[in-house]
């Protein structure tokens, strides 16, 4: 059994020793074939190496998101229950569709409005709507979506970070503007403007334009 | 393809997972019934995608990924899904795993002769619910007006209300303007997903006698 040093050292069958290494293996943000690969992985092969790889890459992030809006001391917990429904739903991901963020996003979302619900019904259980396996598209709609969701990360990984911290409240948390402004302690002017900017450029990739 | 749809800013609020748990459901089922707003879904999703590629690290507690891989080693393969009642298969595909809430839930009528599944106990906080209406055909709903909002979304058959006919997958947000009285088209049977934010107000009798009940409790 060949130590497994990461996904590229990993072959078909070569699971059930897996001994996660301590620290993540990506030295830099793994582009989104890699990442599209690891849920791949996990579809076909129930690969835990890859699931592995996932977790440190994402869990982090996802706990992030939660605590973000509120979570709490929930966050750890619904973390842990949004990963393990990427391994149980694995074979649902379409590389086409969607990026792995954009499907863990939606994934993390839905568990935690699901959360909010449990609170009050605890007896219910279903499985996201997200979820169900969509109809097939067209191969036209395929490179669209693809190229669509390049363009969408592009246009926000380019906003300036102040730009890309006021969207983020903006989108998560429909804060008002001025409410953004007294929590950041930034002029009420300066928020407006630069939330313009930023939804402009998103407005116009969203349209099929170039930002 | 469906012909009423929830306005952007609706679509917008459920992509960032504003929208609260019943009307988050109904929008996402209505999408899955309708190319045309699950495109723009799709887009809007995108953007959260990106956000959370770019989110800052919040440290998970030690030992967690064991404990996921404790837990992932714990599962017997793909899970078998549960049984399918026999009402459910008239229900499209896309819209079963929320239609299949109501298998599970007390069962009861908001209308004379219109049994229906409350897919969701009314909510303390939002006093939100769900429910699962089946409308015979040529049958009416008691008119009604709403204290909040209603969506209706069609999942089988169509009706008619005084803005017209909805159709499979067409989605029907109320607000508390409008009083309604949805009568199902001939045919088939309506099947309808509702949500309401706040309990509705019936007119005339069953209005009365709501209004009774209601002072009863209070």
């Amino acid at each position: 059994m060949n130590p497994v040093t990461g996904f590229a050292a990993r072959k078909a069958g070569d699971k059930l020793d897996f001994m996660p290494p301590a620290a993540s293996q990506f030295q830099s943000a793994p582009d989104r074939e890699t990442l599209a690969a690891l849920v791949e992985a996990i579809a076909v092969q129930g690969d835990r190496g890859a699931f592995a790889d996932l977790f440190r890459y994402f869990a982090p992030k996802i706990k992030g998101y939660l605590v973000r809006l509120g979570a709490g001391a929930q966050a750890e917990e619904l973390t842990q229950e949004v990963m393990l429904t990427v391994w149980r739903k694995a074979a649902t991901f379409d590389r086409n569709r969607a990026s792995v963020s954009t499907w863990l996003f939606t994934i993390a979302r839905n568990r935690r409005i699901d959360a909010v619900r449990k609170e009050r019904r605890p007896e219910l259980d279903p499985d996201d709507p997200m979820l169900v396996p969509e109809p097939p598209q067209s191969p036209d709609d395929r490179l669209q979506a693809i190229d669509r969701e390049a363009r969408v990360a592009q246009a926000i990984e380019g906003l300036p970070p102040e730009q890309a911290e006021l969207l983020r409240q903006a989108f998560y948390l429909a804060k008002s503007h001025s409410e953004i402004a007294a929590e950041m302690n930034l002029p009420l002017g300066t928020v407006k403007s630069r939330l313009r900017l930023a939804f402009g450029r998103l407005r116009k990739v969203l349209q099929g334009e170039d930002a | 393809m469906p012909v009423h749809h929830p306005s952007s800013d609706l679509l917008w609020s459920v992509a960032a997972g504003r929208q609260t748990p019943a009307v988050h459901k109904i929008v996402l089922a209505h999408a899955s019934m309708c190319p045309l707003c699950r495109a723009q879904l799709d887009q809007l999703e995108a953007v959260g995608g990106a956000l959370l590629e770019d989110e800052g690290d919040s440290a998970l507690s030690e030992g967690a990924l064991d404990r996921a891989l404790v837990a992932v080693a714990a599962e017997n393969g793909a899970s078998t899904p549960a049984a399918v009642p026999d009402w459910l298969n008239t229900v499209p595909p896309a819209v079963r795993e929320v239609a299949a809430e109501a298998a599970r839930s007390p069962t009861h009528a908001a209308s004379k002769g219109v049994p229906s599944f409350n897919l969701m106990q009314t909510m303390a906080a939002n006093r939100e619910t769900m429910e699962l209406l089946r409308i015979e055909p040529g049958k009416a709903i008691a008119a009604h007006a709403h204290d909040g909002t209603e969506f209706v979304l069609v999942l089988t058959g169509a009706f008619r209300d005084q803005r017209g006919i909805f159709a499979p997958g067409d989605l029907a947000v109320s607000d508390m303007r409008h009083t309604h009285r949805p009568v199902a088209e001939s045919g088939e049977a309506c099947l309808a997903l509702i949500v309401t934010t706040a309990p509705l107000r019936f007119k005339g009798p069953l209005g009365l006698l709501q209004r009774v009940m209601t002072l009863g409790r209070g």
